[in-house]
């Protein structure tokens, strides 16, 4: 027994091992433009959010009014230097095996870029590749100090406005692994979700889009909403469109199953790129008296597809707006027609902008109907 | 294939053997011991001088009518023996029989046989001229019956000791099964399987070990089914047992074990009847101990260990349950805290983030690092569990309280540990008395140790390669040549239906094939694999296999 | 008590193979299969899959032809003393060299997860001390081991996979066979992946032991088809979830991948630890058998029973080795030359050994 003892004792705390308390886990580091006169613009501001263990473990009995976390900051060139220069203010050794997100303010990554930042993070082992990434349209240190409304901790409440459970389909879903293995194929440009800081509550919503590792521009809430589609990770979502029957009134449909196929269409030297969208639909709230009719079956499917396809194509515009290939378009020609793209691969960008792409969309009423009448 | 044995035998053991062997037949005239003479009263001497100074035993004289009356000396035990048997069979058949004045009286010279023969009428007599068996029989309950002029003693069976009854095993108990157990007296038990398996072949072969308790010992085997390297090899390392005194089967398992160092009990140890009845039926041999309700079962595998006689008294989904249940407690019991250290020091990225700081929280403040507070409260843990034993049983509650709510709860209280670890450490005792078999529930606890030492210093990385190190030397384990991890390595497909599941009961056709059994399939059973009977279940058969009565 | 008791299964025979293949060469296979093929990288791991199964099939005719005895034997009598003797060598070094290779790899799988920052010493040490201990036991109660621990790491080898197909893109896979994507001219890369697959020795060395001595042909087929199956699936799902580009830019990839994978309904929170502790137990397994192969061909070479004596012996030398491979760079070259003296030996020795029994048996006749 005093031999185990004396070995514990000796060999306590071998190698990097600590004890749990000795760790301060670190759920999320936001980075942002830092607050000094006359900064670096290399510069950046990085923070840490680290929840207090004990005034999580309880069930706010005693916690009182304070946050059961505590958010540190610092300004530095290089992440590692800037975990250092964090470290010597805390008893305990900063821990990344917990983060569950990278917050980085638009302007730092459009500077900086992206890829340069979470540079650390990507060598780091114990920082896994489902953490999420979003690019904040704001402070991204505010959203670090928010008080959620529900969740315990902020970066629960985050993680969740990011991810697919949330229910829209307005934001855009990402991790790190994702991030990365977009930014190093050939012919697609990573996406990345937006969010923005508000008084009361963070919105999600929106997109980032990245082009060579740093930010290019955003896109709205109903862009992102047609990327998702185009992109085949729609989750189901809402329509207006108007009664075919009684102009001004209008019926809200939802729509679901969506599935998006690309094709590349060749005609004496004219090409065509036709993004081809499916999908089905069921009607959920009439503004007017009655309720679904068989009469006006095929005129709402055309208007449902109508409505959808403005909106894709406002989301291809936009891209070729912004000069990048969030679509994946010279990802699909990479795979299905090499020799194409071995002619245009070193100019992708200006051909992309030109590339004509029409978008075909087809939407059926073949959902559930649960009520007949007003 | 010939069975391999391993069991490593030196040089110099196989000369003096073979020494033996070459020496035995004229030894065996040599070696007479002493005899007994045609005097009655030297012969008294004799055994007054070897065990008469102690009170239980006596020497009942008295004399034969016959036409010369003949002087005799009964002798036996107090205590061992039945009044009854001796009142009525003994001295009343020889002192009150008709026919005094026969032939057979008249001649003197087979006065022995003749009395065996006409006037005794108990059930199991025998002549003897040596003294050693007699004394032997003597101290076993027998008695025997010294006559004048006649140097042969008359052994008879008296044998009848106050007696535990048949009661349930507490060592084993079962929801469903049968509530017998073994006791402690050999005869009684070896009736006790005798009357499950009815068949003739069932072979109960006697051996007396231990040079001082002259301790009976039965090897009881089907002869039909068990392998006869088995049988033989067992018997030869009983045989080989060269001990002063045999109190318990504890004795004869570390002699006959193969590796008698290894942590792993490579016997089983049970009290219950039914389990030596189904492991006879397996193919395996059995061996049973006077004085001890707990027998031996021989060959084992690890996974047997945690079987348990009520595994196929239930219906086979229930089973399969319970036995997933018991190889999941017998894991938690081994690693549980081991992996807690490990994931708490080395890897907390390893534990869901909630849970971590749950824990985190819960252990701000706590005097002691992780591995400590573990060690602590397992030791806690067994010095209760020791506690609880040694008690008197109506203490053992008190026990449970003092020790749950003083060290659990206050200690919680106090701050001196964190909930977390009480209930990390309570998981693993609960799990630890899941093991069917006392034995293996102890090498659980002994490794515990060891292994939450690797956990903190190694990790993840340090449990592993103790995995591995365990495993190799579980693998090189081979119980009376079965391998120790089988059938799972080597893999043995038609075994394999009773290990983490038990299959349906039709469908195990053949007895285990491990155990190498000459008769392999059991009887009963029409299909030739088990899928056949899998789809074909008994319900659906037209002809019943049972017969009339 | 002979020494050449029959009593391994045909099964365990092909597990022992596997065992042997299957450890730290497949964790970083798809990013050499990448380098020279691009996206078809599987299509060049399944080409050469095929290529070491026909060498296999020569090397198991080989060991039927000679049931009793081991390549150490029969290889002077084919090859003439000197070559034989040269050929022994050869072959004795090239397993030999195969441990301090994987010793680094098990120190640097676990520094850079599961023990950041724990000493060589202790890492190495333990693994080397636990490595010869079991290779000193007796080959069933290896193969038995062996069969245990490569089962459970390649079912959660298996499991890791499949549960990373929900990141599976289709694109990442294609074009076949595009040529800006090949570069043939990466030799090293090419011959570095054959570390993965030279693992036919086996059977060469453990015929004797085998309960029959003609299935040897279908167990080392059967395995030389697993084996080919599991890493062409692997390089394949690999590429696919990552895409080519990314698998080359990633050392461990198939830690990479269990880390993508979004396990919550599994206690733990990551699957990635869990897939390198069991692959600690498919590392040990090549390990284990490249040691015991080691003490068995010196035992014969020298015709000593004292295998253990060869076996510690040798531990300090392939512990000093194995720290002599600083990092990943190092060790990847160690590896190559240990892929070059097998390509010898596969693709050389087998063919000419066994053209050889097949002239010297006619002579016999």
């Amino acid at each position: 027994m005093g031999l185990i003892l004396v070995l514990t004792l000796t060999v306590a705390g071998c190698w990097e091992g600590r004890e749990l308390n000795a760790r301060a886990f670190v759920t999320a580091v936001a980075f942002d433009v830092p607050t000094e006169e006359g900064a670096d613009p290399m510069e950046f501001l990085l923070s840490v959010q680290i929840p207090i263990p004990a005034k999580m473990g309880e069930d706010g009995e005693q916690g009182g009014g304070d946050a059961p976390f505590v958010v540190y900051g610092t300004t530095a060139k290089m992440v590692s230097v800037g975990i250092r220069q964090l470290q010597r203010q805390l008893d305990r050794e900063l821990f990344f095996g917990h983060t569950h997100m990278f917050l980085i303010n638009s302007e730092v990554a459009a500077t900086i870029g992206v890829d340069r930042l979470l540079d650390h993070f990507k060598r780091d082992f114990r920082v896994q590749r489902m953490t999420r990434i979003a690019i904040i349209d704001g402070e991204a240190r505010e959203i670090l100090n928010t008080q959620p409304p529900i969740s315990q901790t902020p970066s629960a409440y985050i993680e969740n406005l990011l991810s697919p459970q949330s229910g829209v389909a307005i934001n855009y879903i990402s991790d790190f692994g994702r991030f990365l293995v977009e930014q190093s194929d050939d012919g697609i440009d990573p996406v990345l979700p937006r969010l923005q800081p508000g008084k009361e509550a963070t919105l999600t919503g929106g997109a980032a889009v990245i082009k060579n590792g740093k930010f290019r521009g955003w896109l709205s809430n109903f862009e992102t909403r047609g990327l998702n589609i185009i992109l085949n990770q729609g989750t189901g979502t809402k329509y207006e469109v108007e009664c075919p029957l009684h102009p001004g009134e209008s019926i809200v449909v939802g729509v679901d199953a969506f599935r998006s196929r690309y094709r590349w269409l060749e005609d004496n030297g004219q090409t065509i790129f036709l993004i081809q969208v499916r999908g089905k639909f069921e009607t959920i709230e009439f503004s007017d008296g009655h309720g679904p009719l068989a009469a006006f079956q095929k005129d709402l499917e055309q208007r449902v597809s109508a409505v959808v396809r403005r909106e894709l194509e406002q989301t291809v515009r936009r891209a070729q707006e912004l000069g990048a290939d969030v679509l994946g378009v010279g990802r699909y020609l990479q795979s299905y027609k090499p020799k194409r793209w071995q002619q245009v691969k070193d100019r992708w960008e200006q051909e992309f902008v030109a590339l004509p792409i029409a978008v075909e969309v087809e939407m059926e009423w073949a959902m559930t109907i649960r009520r007949f009448g007003g | 294939m010939k069975r391999s044995f391993r069991r490593p035998r030196p040089v110099a053991e196989l000369r003096k053997e073979k020494e033996r062997k070459e020496r035995t037949p004229e030894q065996e005239g040599q070696e007479q011991g002493p005899v007994l003479v045609p005097d009655l009263a030297a012969n008294i001497a004799y055994l007054e001088a070897r065990i008469g100074s102690s009170n239980d035993v006596v020497f009942r004289e008295f004399v034969i009518p016959l036409s010369t009356p003949v002087r005799a000396v009964l002798v036996f035990v107090d205590g061992l023996v039945n009044g009854n048997a001796i009142n009525e069979y003994i001295l009343l058949a020889l002192t009150t029989f008709e026919g005094t004045d026969a032939a057979w009286a008249r001649d003197r010279r087979n006065l022995a046989e003749n009395i065996k023969d006409h006037v005794l009428t108990i059930n199991e007599v025998s002549i003897q001229t040596q003294w050693t068996p007699v004394i032997t029989a003597i101290l076993s309950g027998e008695s025997a019956l010294l006559l004048e002029g006649e140097d042969r003693a008359l052994i008879c069976n008296t044998r009848g000791w106050e007696r535990r009854g048949i009661e349930e095993p507490t060592t084993e108990s079962a929801v469903r099964g049968p509530r017998v157990g073994f006791n402690e007296v050999l005869r009684s038990n070896t009736a006790q399987v005798r009357r499950w398996i009815r068949d003739p072949d069932l072979r109960v072969k006697g051996i007396k070990l231990g040079v001082r308790t002259q301790t009976d010992v039965a090897l009881v085997y089907l002869e039909s089914i068990a392998n006869p390297d088995l049988v033989t090899e067992v018997e030869a390392r009983l045989r080989k047992i060269d001990i002063d005194s045999v109190v318990e089967s504890a004795y004869l398992q570390e002699y006959i074990e193969d590796r008698p160092y290894s942590l792993f009990p490579t016997v089983q140890v049970t009290e219950r009847v039914d389990r030596v009845v189904a492991a006879l039926l397996e193919g395996k041999v059995a061996v049973l101990v006077d004085n001890t309700p707990f027998a031996l079962i021989m060959p084992i595998t690890f996974w047997q260990l945690y079987y348990s006689a009520e595994d196929y008294y239930h219906r086979w989904p229930l089973s399969i349950l319970i036995r997933m249940i018991r190889f999941l407690a017998f894991f938690f019991s081994l690693y549980l805290p081991a992996i807690f250290i490990a994931l708490a020091v080395h890897n907390p990225e390893l534990i869901p983030f909630n849970l971590a700081i749950k824990i985190a929280g819960t252990r701000e403040g706590t005097p002691f690092p992780v591995f400590l507070e573990t060690l602590f409260m397992e030791i806690a843990i067994e010095i209760l569990r020791e506690a609880s034993v040694r008690l008197p049983a109506p203490f053992g509650q008190t026990i449970g309280i003092v020790g749950g709510f003083i060290l659990g709860d206050t200690a919680v209280r106090a701050g001196l540990i964190s909930p977390i670890m009480t209930i990390i450490v309570a998981l693993t005792a609960i799990s630890s008395f899941t093991a069917p078999s006392f034995g293996v529930a102890i090498t659980m606890r002994i490794l515990r140790f060891p292994l939450m030492l690797i956990g903190q210093i190694g990790g993840l990385y340090g449990l592993s390669l103790a995995t591995i190190l365990l495993l190799i030397n579980m693998a090189g384990i081979r119980s009376f040549g079965v391998p120790f991890l089988s059938p799972v390595v080597p893999l043995n497909l038609s075994d394999l239906k009773d290990f983490l599941f038990v299959a349906p009961r039709w469908t195990m056709i053949k007895r285990p094939l491990l155990n190498e059994p000459l008769d392999v399939r059991r009887e009963g059973s029409k299909a030739n694999h088990w899928w056949e009977a899998l789809f074909n279940p008994p319900s659906r058969r037209r002809k019943g296999g049972g017969q009339e009565e | 008590m002979s020494g050449n008791e029959r009593f391994l299964s045909s099964r365990q025979i092909t597990l022992l193979i596997l065992g042997f293949a299957i450890g730290g060469g497949i964790l970083t296979l798809p990013s050499l299969a990448a380098e020279v093929l691009g996206a078809s990288g599987w299509l060049l791991v399944l080409a050469l899959g095929l290529l070491y199964m026909g060498s296999a099939w020569i090397a198991a005719r080989l060991a039927a032809k000679f049931p009793e005895e081991t390549i150490i034997e029969y290889s002077p009598r084919l090859l003439g003393k000197g070559f034989g003797l040269l050929f022994n060598l050869v072959f004795i070094v090239h397993l030999f060299l195969v441990i301090p290779v994987n010793i680094r790899i098990l120190q640097e799988l676990v520094n850079i997860s599961l023990l950041p920052g724990a000493p060589v010493w202790f890492v190495s040490g333990s693994y080397l001390l636990v490595l010869a201990y079991g290779a000193t036991r007796p080959v069933d109660q290896i193969a038995q081991v062996n069969e245990l621990l490569i089962e459970i790491a390649l079912l959660i080898g298996l499991f890791v996979a499949l549960t990373a197909f929900q990141h599976f893109e289709p694109l990442h896979l294609r074009p076949l066979l595009s040529r800006d994507q090949i570069n043939l001219d990466k030799i090293e890369q090419l011959i570095g992946m054959t570390f993965s697959f030279g693992s036919i020795p086996v059977v060469n060395m453990v015929v004797p032991y085998i309960r029959q001595p003609w299935q040897v042909t279908k167990a080392t087929l059967k395995a030389s088809l697993v084996i080919t199956m599991v890493y062409s699936f692997f390089t394949a799902t690999t590429i696919g979830v990552f895409g080519y580009k990314e698998t080359i830019e990633l050392s461990w990839v198939a830690l990479e991948l269990a880390k993508s994978v979004n396990a919550q309904a599994v206690i733990l929170e990551r699957l990635d630890l869990v897939l390198i502790v069991s692959w600690i137990s498919a590392l040990f397994t090549t390990g284990l058998i490249a040691c015991y192969l080691v003490g068995a061909a010196l035992g014969r070479l020298f015709r000593v029973r004292k295998e253990a004596a060869f076996i510690w012996g040798l531990a300090p030398v392939a512990y000093y080795l194995s720290t002599k491979l600083k990092n990943y760079f190092v060790w990847s070259q160690a590896s190559f030359y240990v892929a070059v003296l097998s390509l010898v030996i596969t693709f050389l020795g087998y063919p000419l050994l066994y053209l050889l029994s097949l002239v010297k048996g006619k002579h016999r006749v």
